[in-house]
């Protein structure tokens, strides 16, 4: 009698636990979730030749992926910090082909309109240097006129 | 009565033991931003089976948010994996989508081949901003059971 009891309450849990595990997977529901969705994975295609992205593709599970064609290569983006607006701006994107990073050209267009990401970086360093020199030098006069 | 029995067995036909069942598969969730005058390509099934049986591909595809009015089109291709030819197909051009955040395009794809079978999609956005896509597909057969 006991075991019947036990039998009849873990067939009842895997029942459950099979019901709730269904539910977590939507049927043709359109996912709203914010990227990067928990779970998913995330992938970039580019042209070999300029860097110009072209698709960010996202998959819900394992099995899916990206078809490439000539002169294309892909790069998991998942973990990339700026993916919500690398999905909405792709246009703006593209990858450095000498350092394989990924450029936001509407960000560095203020530094150095077209250039490359090491140019772009060269520059950014460069302003923050004059800036610390300038600084110096008017802590200094600051100093000797007191 | 026994004879009686016997006699009604063997007159009334004999059920072949078989019962039928839908079975689904793995079901797929994609989503695509692709650049402005671009072509997006994915996978969504490869190698995908069983063989020999009647599969039924739900495919559905949807604008994940933003203005309805854009410009573009997409194929869902169905591919026998022994000799690579295109089986089935449903492809579409749209410049209004009614509706974002929900599955406006959708068609079921049903073949029968002896081997297994690849699912591709191509997006081609032919508008001059980025646009992105929710894709789903899943695919069921009549099993035994």
């Amino acid at each position: 009698m006991v075991r019947a009891v036990v039998f009849l309450v873990a067939l009842t849990g895997v029942f459950l636990a099979h019901a709730a595990w269904a539910d977590e997977v939507p049927d043709g529901e359109f996912i709203q979730c914010e990227a990067p969705c928990p779970g998913w994975h995330y992938d970039l295609v580019y042209q070999v030749g300029d860097g110009k992205v072209i698709m960010v593709a996202g998959f819900a599970s394992e099995g899916p992926s990206v078809n490439l064609r000539d002169g294309q290569a892909t790069m998991d983006v998942t973990s990339y910090p700026q993916l919500k607006d690398l999905r909405s701006r792709v246009d703006d994107f593209r990858v450095d082909v000498v350092t394989g990073e990924i450029v936001d050209s509407k960000l560095q267009g203020g530094l150095v309109p077209g250039g490359s990401g090491v140019l772009g970086l060269a520059a950014t360093i460069g302003v923050t240097l004059i800036a610390l020199a300038v600084a110096t030098l008017m802590v200094r006069r600051s100093r000797v006129r007191s | 009565m026994v004879a009686f029995v016997t006699a009604l067995a063997a007159i009334l036909p004999t059920p072949s033991g078989e019962a039928h069942t839908l079975v689904f598969g793995t079901s797929v969730t994609t989503s695509l931003c692709v650049g402005a005058g671009l072509t997006g390509s994915v996978n969504l099934y490869n190698n995908t089976g069983p063989v020999d049986v009647t599969q039924a591909v739900r495919v559905s595809i949807g604008l994940e948010s933003g203005d309805t009015t854009q410009f573009a089109w997409y194929n869902f291709s169905v591919l026998d994996n022994g000799t690579s030819a295109e089986i089935a197909r449903s492809r579409g051009a749209l410049s209004n989508w009614v509706q974002s955040s929900n599955y406006t395009e959708g068609a079921t794809l049903s073949f029968h081949i002896g081997t297994s079978f690849d699912l591709d999609l191509d997006v081609h956005n032919i508008d001059s901003a980025s646009q992105c896509f929710q894709v789903f597909a899943r695919n069921a057969w009549v099993g035994n059971w």
